[in-house]
């Protein structure tokens, strides 16, 4: 008899036997207790009774194991793979193809992405980024210093409130003999480092206590980069002294590597508390103004807060504010949007935008896949007959299906492998580009393991897109329909989704192919454009007196000074100064009222004009023609008549027959201004722009800070001369942009170079795409008809029935594409002249250059699946009988 | 067609393994008494292996799914707490199986022994 612990040990055990064979297991278990407590003792009847159990479950888990254990799996994958690989090396064209073309689509995706990371999905770099908020004025992103005081003070939603604004600075290291460098860098708050949670890598940060009274906290925070780049990771750095636009400030402390502040776009080289604004911004003290509104606000959300309770705290702080200040604050709101790039005023295109390329190359990629799989449905078509084999000696359909994905998945790691390089090479180029700006532009989009992760993922997808159907199409076949040569119906009559999209594929192609053509004739056609001076020959050097503490007096003989020094250098022909030169960043704008021109409803007729102050000398030197009138000379200075030349765009609102002698004021109350002189239009802001009105006012009577000087030279003189005259009379002042003005250019020609190269780069994945697609669609119908064409032929028909048979279909698909495509490419070609500058629709070389590429298209498609027909044997292909 | 012939063909006789032999003799011995306890108890007390249960009822699952052995649920029996037995017994497969394997034993072990025996 058993015991009571034995009987529960059972108990217990039974519950780790089969139910359906419990009761007579535990049975024989009871038998076997009693037994072994016998012979052995009742200790080992109970360890022998847990074993059992134990062992009861093992069994029971091997049995529950599916039986081709994984020792058969993995060499049967690997064999798998071998095979693949070995097939497709017998087939190079047909591999590099697809390898290709996968690529291109798995690049560009990834290539988009990584944009679209850099740009809207990395986080910034400081401590829980999501919790900041931007604080978004309406109309201007900024608001007035005065105006972020009242919402840090009153404000109860955020653990902390920073305001920064961005600032150009001339940085001079104190006895380092090293002339000043100009710098951009951020005048931020005290709290700036505290609110975004960033450690530094040296030193040590300015405070909220620092920041208080204007003027009195000389400290700069320098970025990491400049640390190693200037100062060789030099520790002696900290408590160095600098000079910025000639003050005295101590570096205290050096960025965390990787930091740039607050927005994503701009890399700034130096950080200064805001109280220094005075110092920084010389002759244009703001911080007291409510109507300046010059700052960036970021607020750290406090931890319970949810973004909605904030905007409302802000809603009621902001019209407490418009009605306190009705003036300055009139309608004030304020809007909390995601930082990084300006709230949504930058945020909110760039979203549109990339999400609007990437879908464009998701479509791309998904049309490669569908060509891609055809044709691999083409060649599935082929092997039917090895397939066909297998299955009759024993291979499962799941075998099958195994096998062919395999395959795929083989060109798609291939595939995958290439386009992820080709993207983390382009990602790299893209992040160490920079604009070619004074403004330190700079997007920071270079490949990481997110970009690889999506690439991986797009490339499974892809092989399961592409590979799949044709997969199942192929190791699906009857085996004894295949074998005895007995090939699927051919399909006719009505179109098939395949040939739809083949012939959106060659629209597709043929829009894409004649905008990138388009655009880069444009970009021929831009360098021989009249602009309206001549750069060629033109050297620039731009230097600001204002930051270097010049007053007025002092400026204007510097100026005069340096451009006489300069006019001395050999090969000179003539040298002026400007505030700014046409087609650079720096471009003002005033309203200019016509004196008189009051029209029926007493409002004057106003016009905006571009604005430039300029010396005696500066049409001559830049090249522009003076039509009508008189240059400046030195004598219309402060104190005599306000005087102005016009662009003959300005002339003609003026007055007709000519402007001479008109009289004009800038703003409705300003000096009466009378035109001495008429100049041809020229470009100011972009190629693409329409006419535009243009003033040129003389330098002495009204002066710039801001000195570009530009020297026309017979022979090209170096940059360097140029500073180096500078130099020599003061050594002190920061000289940038020192280029020949063709450089400079490159600004301007930048859209339609971006332009050219995004369109072309597109023009060839939709090349690729056309070719594959009409490519996979014969082989196709080459091999699904290969008996019938045998037949054909055995009857007498000729190579040419032949190719009318394989043929025919596709050519009118293509034309249809074309003809569509055709139309389709010159609404984009309307669409594209605003944006870039380029060639009409018209252009012969387009035209041609399309024509021929689709030919090209069609000829490279066709060519190798219609020698297939054409060589089919027919006694070989009713042998298959 | 003048000549026909129809193959029917049967699971496919494969050899048994050593412990399935161990257990079809085991169920030859017993006879009616031949159950999971006690053809355990039988090899083991004949092979002086110690033996655990689950492994001889997966050799005995195995057996029936091969169509050697076949199996029924017997009477309650008191000596087991009123639990029912499941016994087994041999199917004609079974015993050609076992015949083939012992014939293929003996014949090779004809004439070999005092030779065996003498092997340490």
């Amino acid at each position: 008899m058993t015991s009571r612990l034995e009987r529960a040990l059972i108990r217990a055990a039974q519950a780790a036997l089969p139910r359906g064979d419990r009761e007579w297991m535990a049975g024989d278990l009871e038998e076997e207790i009693v037994r072994t407590r016998e012979t052995r003792g009742r200790a080992a009847a109970i360890g022998w009774l847990i074993a059992e159990t134990l062992r009861n479950l093992l069994h029971r888990a091997a049995r529950a194991m599916p039986r081709p254990d994984v020792r058969g799996w993995v060499p049967a994958l690997v064999q798998d793979f071998r095979y693949a690989a070995r097939l497709l090396r017998r087939t190079p064209g047909f591999t590099v193809t697809i390898v290709v073309t996968l690529a291109l689509g798995i690049g560009a995706n990834a290539i988009v992405f990584s944009v679209v990371n850099g740009l809207l999905l990395r986080p910034l770099p400081v401590d829980r980024p999501d919790r900041l908020v931007f604080l978004q004025g309406s109309g201007t992103p900024a608001q007035s210093y005065p105006n972020y005081v009242d919402l840090r003070d009153r404000t109860t939603v955020f653990d902390g409130l920073l305001a920064s604004r961005i600032a150009p600075m001339s940085v001079h290291s104190a006895g380092s003999g090293v002339a000043p460098v100009r710098r951009w860098g951020y005048l931020a708050t005290g709290n700036y480092f505290d609110v975004l949670g960033v450690r530094p890598a040296a030193g040590r940060f300015f405070t909220a206590a620092e920041d208080g009274v204007p003027g009195a906290a000389p400290f700069a925070v320098i970025a990491y980069d400049e640390w190693v780049g200037r100062y060789g990771r030099d520790p002696g750095a900290i408590g160095s002294t600098i000079r910025i636009n000639t003050f005295p400030f101590t570096i205290i402390g050096v960025a965390p590597p990787g930091f740039f502040g607050t927005e994503r776009f701009y890399r700034p080289a130096i950080w200064v508390p805001l109280s220094m604004q005075p110092q920084i911004e010389i002759g244009n003290p703001w911080l007291q103004r409510r109507e300046t509104s010059n700052l960036w606000l970021v607020g750290r959300l406090k931890p319970a807060v949810t973004q909605a309770q904030a905007q409302a705290s802000v809603n009621a702080i902001a019209e407490q504010l418009a009605r306190e200040y009705p003036g300055p604050n009139r309608g004030m709101s304020v809007m909390l949007t995601e930082p990084g790039l300006l709230g949504s005023v930058l945020g909110a295109p760039v979203r549109a935008f990339t999400l609007g390329v990437q879908s464009l190359a998701a479509l791309v990629l998904l049309a490669a896949c569908v060509n891609l799989a055809s044709l691999l449905a083409a060649r599935g078509a082929d092997r039917r007959r090895e397939m066909a084999i297998r299955a009759s000696i024993g291979a499962g359909r799941a075998r099958l299906m195994r096998q062919l994905l395999t395959e795929s998945l083989l060109l798609a790691l291939a595939g995958g492998a290439a386009g992820g390089a080709l993207a983390w090479a382009a990602s790299r180029a893209l992040s160490a580009w920079r604009a070619p700006l004074d403004l330190p532009i700079q997007f920071d989009v270079h490949a990481d393991p997110r970009v690889l992760a999506f690439a991986c993922l797009v490339s499974a997808a892809a092989a399961i897109l592409f590979g799949l159907a044709p997969a199942a199409r192929t190791s699906g076949a009857d085996p004894n329909a295949a074998l005895k040569g007995l090939s699927e119906r051919a399909g006719r009559g009505r179109w098939s989704m395949r040939e739809a999209l083949v012939a959106v594929q060659m629209v597709l192609c043929v829009v894409l192919v004649s905008a990138c053509l388009l655009s880069i004739r444009g970009l021929q056609r831009a360098a021989t454009m009249p602009l309206g001076f001549e750069p060629h020959g033109v050297t620039m050097g731009a230097f600001d007196l204002g930051l270097a503490g010049y007053s007025r007096a002092r400026g204007e003989v510097f100026q005069h000074d340096v451009a006489d020094a300069v006019r001395q250098l050999p090969g000179v022909d003539a040298v002026a100064y400007s505030n700014s030169v046409p087609l650079s960043l720096d471009q003002s704008h005033n309203t200019v009222y016509p004196e008189g021109a009051v029209s029926a409803d007493r409002r004057m007729p106003a016009r905006s004009a571009v604005v430039y102050q300029v010396s005696p000398g500066f049409f001559a030197t830049i090249g522009t023609r003076l039509s009508k009138g008189r240059d400046f000379d030195w004598h219309d200075a402060a104190g005599s008549p306000h005087v102005a030349i016009v662009n003959e765009t300005l002339a003609r609102i003026l007055g007709t027959p000519d402007a001479i002698g008109r009289r004009f004021r800038f703003g409705a109350a300003g000096t009466p201004t009378e035109v001495i002189g008429v100049v041809e239009d020229a470009k100011y802001q972009t190629l693409t722009e329409a006419p535009t009105p243009a003033v040129f006012v003389p330098i002495r009577q009204r002066y710039s800070g801001t000195t570009v000087l530009s020297v026309r030279s017979r022979e090209r003189i170096d940059a360097a001369a140029i500073r180096q005259a500078i130099a020599e009379r003061d050594a002190s002042l920061p000289v940038y942009d020192a280029r020949p003005m063709t450089e400079m250019l490159g600004l301007a020609l930048f859209p339609s170079r971006a332009a050219a190269v995004a369109l072309g780069a597109f023009g060839v994945l939709a090349l690729s795409l056309a070719i594959t697609g009409v490519f996979g669609l014969v082989s196709y119908a080459v091999a699904r008809r290969e008996r019938e064409i045998g037949i054909r032929m055995a009857i007498g028909a000729g190579a040419p029935a032949v190719l009318r048979l394989i043929l025919g279909r596709t050519a009118l698909l293509m034309l249809a594409g074309a003809t569509i495509g055709a139309i389709g490419s010159r609404l984009l070609a309307k669409l594209l002249s605003s944006i870039v500058y380029t060639a009409s629709p018209d252009d012969p070389l387009v035209l041609a250059g399309v024509a021929g590429v689709m030919m090209a298209v069609g000829i490279l498609s066709c060519w190798a699946p219609a020698v297939r027909a054409i060589r089919i044997s027919p006694t070989a292909a009713l042998k298959a009988e | 067609m003048l000549h026909r012939v129809e193959y029917t063909v049967g699971p496919m006789e494969q050899p048994l393994g050593e412990f399935e032999q161990l257990v079809l003799m085991a169920v030859v011995r017993l006879e009616a008494d031949a159950y999971g306890a006690t053809i355990k108890r039988d090899i083991e007390a004949r092979t002086g292996r110690g033996l655990a249960i689950s492994a001889v009822y997966t050799t005995l699952d195995r057996l029936e799914q091969k169509g050697c052995v076949r199996s029924w649920i017997g009477e309650p029996t008191a000596e087991r707490g009123g639990r029912r037995r499941k016994h087994f017994e041999l199917k004609p497969a079974g015993a050609r199986a076992l015949r083939a394997a012992y014939s293929a034993y003996t014949e090779m072990a004809a004439g070999l022994e005092r030779r065996l025996k003498a092997l340490r």
